[in-house]
């Protein structure tokens, strides 16, 4: 069962905010999830590769060379906030 | 006004051909349906009137030039994570609800080249996370077969749209059964490709090594000529793979005489509806029945599947979704605070449950101290699984299956548990965690008058073998039209 101390924490490396009355709840809903999932303790992978690629293919390169898929006008059109060609954040420095 | 809704696309394509009908004729037929059907149904998101109208148009003029594609003309529907350039792709989340694709998906480009008229984008789970389409933020689709039941998910729009036969092809994704078990719970024909068979430039990412784009369609024809139209290499996605295409139409005319088809004893267990189990067993008759020889085999690992599946999808689903911080595009918080917060607070607002609920997942079994028992240990296990397919394919060209192991379900019937929920794709989520490509064709119906598919899945790039049987099946059974 996941702690409400180790349920905030990945709340926060995840960028996601949890309110008091949640913490239990989601605590309790991941624990079922991942109660299910510890039965991969029991499958013995000591020789087993990882697979993280299904296909057999090794990179793939292209030649270094810069494309205009579309003007900068469009990349801003959809942002929250921007100004002058940029995309706008809240104030980071004092 | 004359009803196309139980037209295939090939019916409708000879129709066009020899000059009986227009396609302005046949997109007016269809948004008129879903004018009709659809404020109940709710297949789409978004309903593209005009546009659809100006490609019929066009069509008709490119036709008129002796222009004669397959598609040329015929209308199609595409899942909402799919970019159409110009139009909304919300992904069934607040988080992209005012979201204007910049550019279109290759698979987009492709259809519009071959002439296909898109007539809107159909609803999903958001981000394609569910098996039921209950998790959009703008509502359920409605299974048109009975709607108190799902559609199934999460590409639940684009199955009902063809099942309500507004168009006799659309567009899903499937990451873990995203395509084959909202086809077997809508009546309808359901293809996952092979991993890498068809770009996934343009589909907004959930699990990176697991999804991908494959067509919907009245029938297994249908399916062929929308793969026909969007497979193939693209230089935009790095992990589309450099083949030839096939035509797969050609692989319809051929039959089933010496495959052999393996029945895995693993996916023949309790839990599985017995209504279910009995139409896999008759398609295993009806193959037989063609020459096909009925092998059991065994896939020894198929138990672990769900919970491989739900550590590397959650996993890829929690790192690819950190792009919607309210920064670039995306909802951005109205609550004043710093740049942290900001990420915090536009996230929490905008996703859903179902979404934060993986992403925290994801997030917990990629983190320091859980990494190696998790996310190492899954990425192991699917190492097993790819084994047990290639060991099977060693022994049998087709493995045949049901595709859920139930028929549709209830609204809320599942909603309050997740596993439950997750346990619904228990028999497509392998084919996945394999790349191999799957396919349900629609089997018989319930007691209740509901949809049951079988699942076909087959080797890596062998969708000729799978359209050969899933056709060979389709023509050996009955199965009844939708009257709405």
């Amino acid at each position: 069962m996941l702690t409400a101390e180790e349920t905030l924490k990945v709340a926060k490396l995840a960028s996601l905010r949890l309110e008091d009355g949640e913490v239990a709840v989601m605590a309790g809903k991941l624990s079922g999830v991942l109660d299910h999932i510890n039965q991969l303790a029991k499958l013995d992978t000591s020789n087993v590769p990882p697979t993280s690629h299904i296909l057999d293919m090794g990179d793939v390169f292209r030649n270094d060379e810069t494309t205009r898929q579309f003007d900068s006008n469009l990349s801003l059109a959809n942002a929250p906030s921007h100004t002058s060609g940029y995309f706008c954040v809240p104030r980071i420095i004092e | 006004m004359a009803d196309f809704s139980k037209e295939t696309c090939s019916s409708l394509s000879r129709k066009l051909a020899s000059g009986e009908v227009s396609s302005v004729e046949v997109v007016k037929s269809a948004l008129a349906r879903i004018d009709r059907l659809d404020p109940a149904l709710h297949a789409f998101i978004k309903v593209e009137h005009e546009q659809a109208l100006t490609d019929a148009k066009i069509a008709d003029e490119r036709r008129a030039k002796g222009a004669n594609h397959p598609l040329l003309g015929v209308p199609v529907a595409v899942k909402d994570n799919i970019l159409v350039e110009g139009g909304f792709a919300t992904c069934g989340s607040k988080i992209l609800e005012n979201f204007k694709s910049p550019y279109s998906a290759t698979v987009v480009k492709k259809l519009r080249a071959e002439g296909a008229v898109i007539l809107g984008k159909t609803n999903l789970d958001e981000f394609a996370m569910g098996s039921s389409t209950e998790n959009s933020a703008f509502g359920p689709t409605k299974n048109p077969w009975d709607q108190k039941t799902v559609p199934g998910g999460s590409s639940g729009g684009s199955a009902a749209a063809v099942a309500a036969g507004y168009c006799p092809i659309s567009l899903g994704s499937d990451t873990g059964g995203s395509i084959r078990q909202p086809a077997s719970f809508c009546g309808v024909a359901g293809l996952k490709p092979t991993y890498g068979r068809v770009s996934r430039f343009g589909l907004v990412a959930f699990a990176s090594s697991l999804d991908q784009i494959g067509p919907f369609g009245k029938t297994v024809e249908d399916v062929a000529y929308a793969m026909n139209a969007i497979g193939g290499h693209d230089k935009m996605d790095s992990t589309s793979v450099n083949k030839p295409m096939p035509d797969l139409t050609e692989s319809l005319k051929k039959d089933v005489k010496g495959f052999v088809v393996g029945l895995p004893k693993e996916y023949f267990i309790d839990g599985v509806d017995p209504e279910v189990r009995k139409i896999v067993m008759d398609a295993a008759d009806i193959l037989a029945k063609q020459g096909a020889r009925i092998e059991e085999i065994s896939l020894p690992h198929t138990e672990y599947a769900v919970s491989v599946y739900y550590v590397l999808a959650t996993a890829e689903a929690s790192s690819n979704l950190e792009r919607y911080d309210g920064v670039k595009y995306g909802h951005r918080t109205k609550t004043p605070g710093g740049l942290g917060e900001m990420y915090a607070a536009s996230r929490t607002e905008g996703f859903g449950a179902e979404v934060r609920r993986r992403i925290l997942l994801g997030t917990y079994v990629l983190s320091s101290g859980y990494y190696d028992a998790y996310y190492l240990k899954a990425q192991k296990a699917r190492t097993l699984i790819v084994e047990d397919f290639r060991n099977a394919f060693k022994k049998c060209r087709i493995i045949l299956t049901p595709t859920a192991p139930t028929p549709p379900f209830n609204f809320g019937e599942k909603t309050s548990d997740p596993l439950q929920m997750y346990l619904s794709d228990i028999f497509t989520i392998s084919s996945n965690l394999a790349g191999i490509p799957g396919i349900n064709v629609p089997g018989g119906l319930s007691s209740k008058k509901t949809p049951i598919g079988i699942q076909m899945m087959a080797g890596h790039f062998d969708e000729e073998s799978l359209m050969t049987a899933a056709s060979a099946y389709e023509r050996g059974r009955t199965f009844p039209d939708l009257e709405l």
